[in-house]
């Protein structure tokens, strides 16, 4: 009796147990690193052997250590085989979102159709969560109030750095500028939705690394939705009682060149901050930089219409300013057969005004790689300036998209295999021109400017 | 009313981008006490304060004379004179530093800035049916004015950018309270109270010279439902000790918003238009306070009152709101003196009453208090009295010594007040 009771409770509680393993299991079967690692050998192991007994793929090689991705079911074969490998996969990722996925989308309110950070956090994290294959949603740092900067990789390997080439949109960096988020944002989803529909879009995802961060500047876009819609900043509270840092003036590079650029008062529209990356928003983006080669990137604004390349902080031609006029010539000549909308070409301190300390220019200046920043429409104040209508968010990303493939694209066929000091024009050298290194962020103070 | 309102709230032109008083480093970046939904003054509002309630320190457990009582203990109606009505009249002028774009970032002042209110807030009508009291009545207890900015930015005499912020707002109650002498010691009621209120915001931006407009408007019409229950109990001649519980609710906001740009000259006009129901959960409050008689003219009240804030939530337009608030404990004592005096032939009674508030406000980021010194008095004959009730408070924490002042004034009519007047005469032989 007593026996066929614990049996009862026995068949009960195994039920009970496959029965919460199921609910709570990840859905892993198409979710590629959950059943793969990142392993690191050193350069000295006789590589050939371990290749012919054991399925390695390549990743990269980095100093005396080479990385590979191995199922995780050959991990103690290997070490059994007296191989010698540590374990990485955790050390080349970035913070993963972990907060759970598929909460609701929150869009409506005051914003519309627009994002706030909110409805950005819910709109990432469900295409994180229904595309996992090849999304997913990491965060290189946070805001000045602790929100999370979002960056969206998307790729056919999310969870692992491959050899591929990488291009970052960004979005965000004034947080007046809405549609600046809904471009890359909308950008990520057509990548995602046509990934099984579209051979293009196939190639693009499997072949390269699509990095999708629609809010750089969080806190100034709340502000923006919730207090006052034409806040530019972030919600850095500076030392005179004013508030914000222009984070578009927040880079090292040519940081505080001139007062005409950027400004030195904290009260002004354009305050650079007390030092270069002073802001943990701009310490986010250059850490995302830092631990990720990218080949390309675009930074989306508005408005103006317009397609501006380097460099920014004086009226001086950049080294490859040929091919950057010529590519982002191409882009706005796909843009304009979309729309028949027209976005002006050129050097960014030209064509629009003096900007040091910008993203673009310290994405060029440093990381010698074709940099952009597009600025959306409309073309002036009295067409909508930072507003765009609800209806103008689908037109204007389906004007942006073919351009920003385009980039991908041109990434991807000039890629020389992502080696240390390749750049997609060649062997690394630095650019020309004045420039201000930084190497620690706190070695400057406020006020300390170079003319 | 209206118009001596929007008189005392004079629009505040001394806009400049910047400060000419050095910050105080406390909460980098909090929005402080004022956030969207905050009432004018505090955030803990227990009640109404009549003018007796006010002035004894915001006491409204244990002693009332008047049956704005029903808000927070209905029990103790079941003591009162057989029928009585209340009416009162309040001002309230209130500091304000930090709120919605003033001095968080787009407009900066040189200093606090003040929002004044006069209102009849407070109409009660008690009745006495043997052991039963009941009472109906009307209370404008919350109040979400901010002081009007009118700013102008003027570029070689020319005119070039405007800004006009407006808000106001109040929450009105409906109440029924019942209660019931349970035994010579004990008594107990029970409340029911009808929320209403609105809220409405409007920030209008022009550019004189492009002939460019942006206007902001949001309202959010406010309802919702909450019960009150008190008990009162006569512990001895001297002591008598009150309880009051009013257990968490959810109030119901539908939000309105329109935001527009309109540009004449680019043939412009861009709309969005948004519409969400919000829901603002109200967490318990418990309040307990206790009356000692020290003569049959003295008397001492101790009152605290406890609010979970912890548990507060606010949606607004649909996206939750961050609100890492704290639980507070109010504390409060006040005393009430009554000398007698003839005229005119008649007997009337003159209270005096004096007290303290320790108000904490519930936000983490920066701890901000009020402390409060009430004062008051006022004349009662056997069918009526009239009471004047102050206070005036002071603010630390913040860095701003925010301050805020409150003042009541309450008409009561007791046509069977004579009773209690023949009781304390007996009392005194």
């Amino acid at each position: 009796m007593i026996s066929r009771k614990r049996k009862k409770i026995f068949i009960f509680s195994s039920f009970w147990t496959a029965f919460l393993l199921l609910l709570f299991a990840q859905p892993g079967a198409d979710n590629f690193p959950d059943t793969h690692e990142i392993i690191s050998f050193s350069r000295k192991i006789d590589l050939k052997n371990l290749f012919e007994s054991y399925p390695l793929d390549p990743l990269m090689a980095d100093g005396d250590r080479i990385y590979f991705i191995v199922e995780r079911k050959y991990l103690d074969p290997i070490h059994q085989s007296g191989y010698d490998f540590r374990l990485e996969t955790d050390k080349l990722s970035l913070e993963i979102d972990k907060t759970p996925k598929g909460s609701l989308n929150l869009q409506g309110g005051l914003n519309g159709a627009y994002h706030s950070y909110s409805e950005l956090t819910s709109a990432l994290r469900n295409i994180a969560a229904g595309y996992s294959p090849i999304a997913r949603l990491y965060i290189p740092g946070k805001s000045l109030e602790n929100r999370n900067i979002y960056g969206l990789k998307i790729s056919d390997n999310p969870s692992i750095r491959e050899n591929e080439p990488r291009v970052a949109l960004l979005g965000c960096h004034h947080a007046r500028e809405w549609i600046s988020v809904e471009v890359p944002l909308l950008i990520a989803e057509y990548l995602v939705k046509n990934y099984n529909q579209d051979t293009r879009i196939k190639n693009i995802v499997d072949s390269a690394e699509i990095w999708i961060i629609p809010s750089v500047n969080p806190d100034g876009l709340d502000y923006s939705v919730f207090t006052y819609r034409l806040w530019r900043k972030n919600r850095r509270l500076n030392l005179d009682g004013t508030y914000g840092v222009d984070l578009n003036r927040n880079y090292s590079y040519q940081w505080g060149y001139d007062n005409l650029g950027s400004s030195p008062e904290p009260a002004s529209e354009v305050f650079r901050g007390t030092g270069p990356f002073s802001e943990p928003e701009t310490e986010a983006i250059r850490n995302l930089f830092i631990n990720n080669r990218f080949s390309a990137a675009i930074s989306y604004h508005s408005y103006s219409q317009s397609i501006l390349f380097p460099w920014g902080y004086a009226d001086l031609p950049a080294e490859k300013e040929a091919l950057l006029s010529d590519l982002a010539s191409t882009m706005a000549e796909l843009i304009f057969r979309v729309n028949g909308r027209e976005y002006e070409v050129g050097r960014a301190s030209s064509s629009l005004y003096l900007t040091n300390g910008d993203f673009t220019d310290w994405v060029y200046g440093f990381f010698e790689i074709p940099a952009f920043t597009i600025e959306l429409p409309p073309l002036d104040l009295i067409h909508g300036g930072f507003f765009n209508s609800e209806q103008d968010i689908q037109q204007i990303f389906r004007e942006n998209l073919p351009a920003a493939l385009y980039l991908i694209e041109w990434v991807m066929s000039t890629f020389e295999g992502g080696q240390k000091g390749k750049t997609p024009w060649g062997k690394l050298r630095l650019a020309k021109g004045p420039r201000t290194v930084v190497k620690d962020s706190r070695a400057f103070s406020k006020g300390k400017e170079r003319k | 009313m209206n118009r001596i309102t929007d008189r005392l709230k004079k629009p505040i032109l001394v806009i400049i981008f910047l400060f000419s008083q050095v910050i105080s480093s406390a909460a980098q970046l909090s929005p402080g006490q004022y956030l969207e939904e905050a009432p004018l003054g505090t955030w803990n509002i227990f009640g109404l304060d009549t003018a007796a309630s006010l002035a004894a320190g915001f006491s409204q457990i244990v002693s009332s004379r008047s049956n704005s009582i029903a808000l927070t203990n209905p029990a103790f109606l079941a003591l009162s004179p057989q029928s009585n009505l209340s009416l009162n009249l309040s001002f309230n002028q209130a500091q304000l530093f930090k709120y919605w774009l003033v001095n968080t970032g787009v407009l900066s002042s040189t200093g606090n800035l003040y929002c004044r209110l006069w209102q009849i807030n407070y109409l009660g009508l008690s009745l006495r049916w043997r052991q039963w009291a009941f009472t109906l009545v009307y209370a404008r207890n919350e109040n979400y004015d901010r002081p009007d900015i009118d700013y102008q930015s003027l570029s070689d005499g020319v005119m070039d950018n405007t800004i006009s912020l407006r808000q106001t707002g109040s929450q009105t109650l409906f109440g029924l309270a019942v209660s019931r002498k349970l035994n010579s010691r004990l008594s107990a009621g029970l409340s029911l109270v009808k929320i209403k209120g609105s809220v409405e915001r409007k920030l209008e931006e022009t550019w004189p010279l492009d002939e460019i407009q942006m206007l902001d408007d949001r309202s959010q019409k406010i309802s919702g439902f909450y019960t009150v229950f008190g008990l009162f109990c006569r512990i001895t001649d001297r002591l008598s000790l009150g309880l009051s519980f009013i257990p968490p609710y959810h109030k119901k906001a539908k939000s309105q918003s329109l935001l527009a740009y309109i540009s004449p000259q680019g043939d412009t006009g861009i709309e969005i238009y948004g519409e969400e129901v919000d829901r603002i959960k109200t967490p318990v409050v418990f309040g307990l306070g206790s009356r000692f008689l020290l003569r049959s003219n003295l008397e001492i009240h101790v009152e605290a009152v406890y609010f979970n804030w912890k548990r507060y939530s606010y949606t607004y337009f649909a996206e939750e709101m961050a609100r890492p608030f704290r639980q507070i404990l109010r504390i409060s004592s006040g005393l009430e003196y009554r000398s007698r005096f003839r005229l005119f032939g008649k007997e009337f009674i003159s209270p005096y009453y004096l007290g303290v508030l320790i108000d904490p406000q519930p936000m983490t980021d920066i701890s901000s208090t009020y402390y409060y010194l009430t004062f008051g008095s006022g004349l009662s004959s056997d069918s009526f009295s009239l009471t004047f009730g102050t206070a005036i408070g002071f603010e630390r924490g913040s860095g701003q010594k925010l301050k805020n002042q409150k003042v009541s004034i309450t008409l009561d009519f007791y046509p069977d007040l004579k009773r209690i007047i023949r009781g304390e005469r007996n009392d005194k032989s």
